[in-house]
């Protein structure tokens, strides 16, 4: 059963087979709680956020669009969910998305160790944090979940060439906050 | 979205177009490597009993059952009887269809009162050609104020003819009609055009 495509499985789902959305969660539980983390910062509301995600996804299969994707399509529904939950716990105080994950990173560390070979994944979690989201989420969805730009495109709600400009500048920004590179 | 294990190399991933250098490319090994938080065992129970949850009302259940494509599988000899049914309700639809198309239109009727001035009589009942000259049905009442017989009835518009029977033998014309003629048998009655107001034919 886990070896069925994805669209395979929502046949399975939408004919009657319950059940078989557990390889779907199962697939892309990771990802997903990993998102609503660096939204949130907050295990437990990370946990809270993917469990919903995944129920809201499966309310919403019946319109899932034959041919789609399912991964971009649900990490939307993720985003989407995500943002409405920033929204309504912190209201006007946060204006956007990029306004609370400043907040919740934490500082990045000292500029002396700038040297490739002592950067570590704690670092790089940090420089991630002082991304914008938009930029943040595509480097991720390319870079870590190995997407491609068509599926970044989908799940960023963006046009492929915004997909690839969004990757490319976002490594860039990255670099720059991660090595204090100016040039 | 690709399996992690495939992409060893994270240099597969920058765009050959862009510039990138070392740094970039140990960058984006970094962030491929990132390490993930790995979700608890309770979530995937936890989704999936809400899941089940939701599925077990009925009105999902039926929901589900209506959206499974179904396959039914039928013999010639199962057919028969099958196509023969369909067949029937097709004509038997055609035929009542026919038949309520060409119906002619029920004329209108219009009420008509009839009254005598006989206030010695017992009873008074109304007979004529629209009702086959029986009275059942038809007895008039007496109004004790007027000292009047009356009875209101719809009728049709055109020539109709009647009496009065007093008394249950005596067969009375209309003093009040228009016209009384001889019906051959030795009695009159009376003869009523029923018209409408305005004139128009129904």
């Amino acid at each position: 059963m886990n070896d069925l495509d994805d669209r395979q499985i929502i046949k399975a789902v939408l004919a009657g087979d319950v059940e078989a959305y557990s390889v779907l969660v199962k697939r892309y539980q990771t990802p997903i709680l990993n998102l609503m983390y660096r939204l949130t910062r907050s295990h437990d509301d990370a946990l809270d956020l993917a469990q919903e995600t995944f129920i809201k996804t499966y309310e919403s299969l019946g319109r899932f669009k034959d041919g789609a994707r399912f991964f971009p399509w649900l990490y939307t529904i993720g985003i989407n969910h995500g943002r409405n939950f920033i929204r309504k716990r912190y209201g006007k105080e946060c204006l956007s998305l990029d306004h609370w994950a400043e907040r919740a990173c934490l500082p990045v560390g000292h500029e002396e160790d700038r040297a490739c070979d002592q950067i570590d994944f704690e670092r790089i979690d940090q420089a991630l944090q002082k991304l914008p989201f938009d930029y943040r989420e595509a480097v991720i969805l390319h870079f870590h979940e190995g997407c491609s730009m068509e599926d970044i495109a989908q799940a960023l709600q963006l046009s492929v060439s915004g997909a690839k400009m969004r990757v490319h500048r976002g490594l860039k920004k990255l670099r720059k906050i991660f090595l204090g590179d100016e040039r | 979205m690709r399996e992690k294990g495939r992409v060893q190399n994270s240099e597969e991933l920058i765009d050959p177009g862009c510039e990138w250098d070392d740094r970039d490319i140990q960058i984006a090994r970094l962030i491929q490597e990132l390490h993930d938080s790995q979700p608890p065992s309770t979530l995937l129970p936890s989704v999936m009993q809400e899941i089940r949850l939701r599925e077990a009302t009925w009105h999902r259940r039926l929901y589900r059952w209506a959206r499974a494509p179904k396959v039914f599988t039928i013999t010639p000899l199962k057919a028969i009887p099958v196509l023969l049914l369909l067949m029937g309700l097709f004509f038997t639809s055609g035929i009542l269809f026919r038949e309520k198309a060409f119906r002619p239109q029920e004329p209108p009727l219009i009420p008509v009162v009839f009254r005598l001035r006989l206030p010695e009589a017992r009873s008074i009942a109304l007979i004529g050609s629209f009702n086959g000259w029986k009275g059942e049905g038809c007895e008039m009442v007496l109004n004790q104020e007027e000292a009047r017989w009356g009875l209101t009835i719809w009728l049709p518009e055109g020539r109709h003819e009647y009496a009065f029977i007093v008394d249950g033998k005596r067969v009375v014309t209309d003093p009040g009609a228009a016209l009384n003629q001889d019906d051959g048998f030795g009695s009159k009655s009376s003869v009523l055009i029923v018209k409408r107001r305005d004139g128009k034919n129904a």
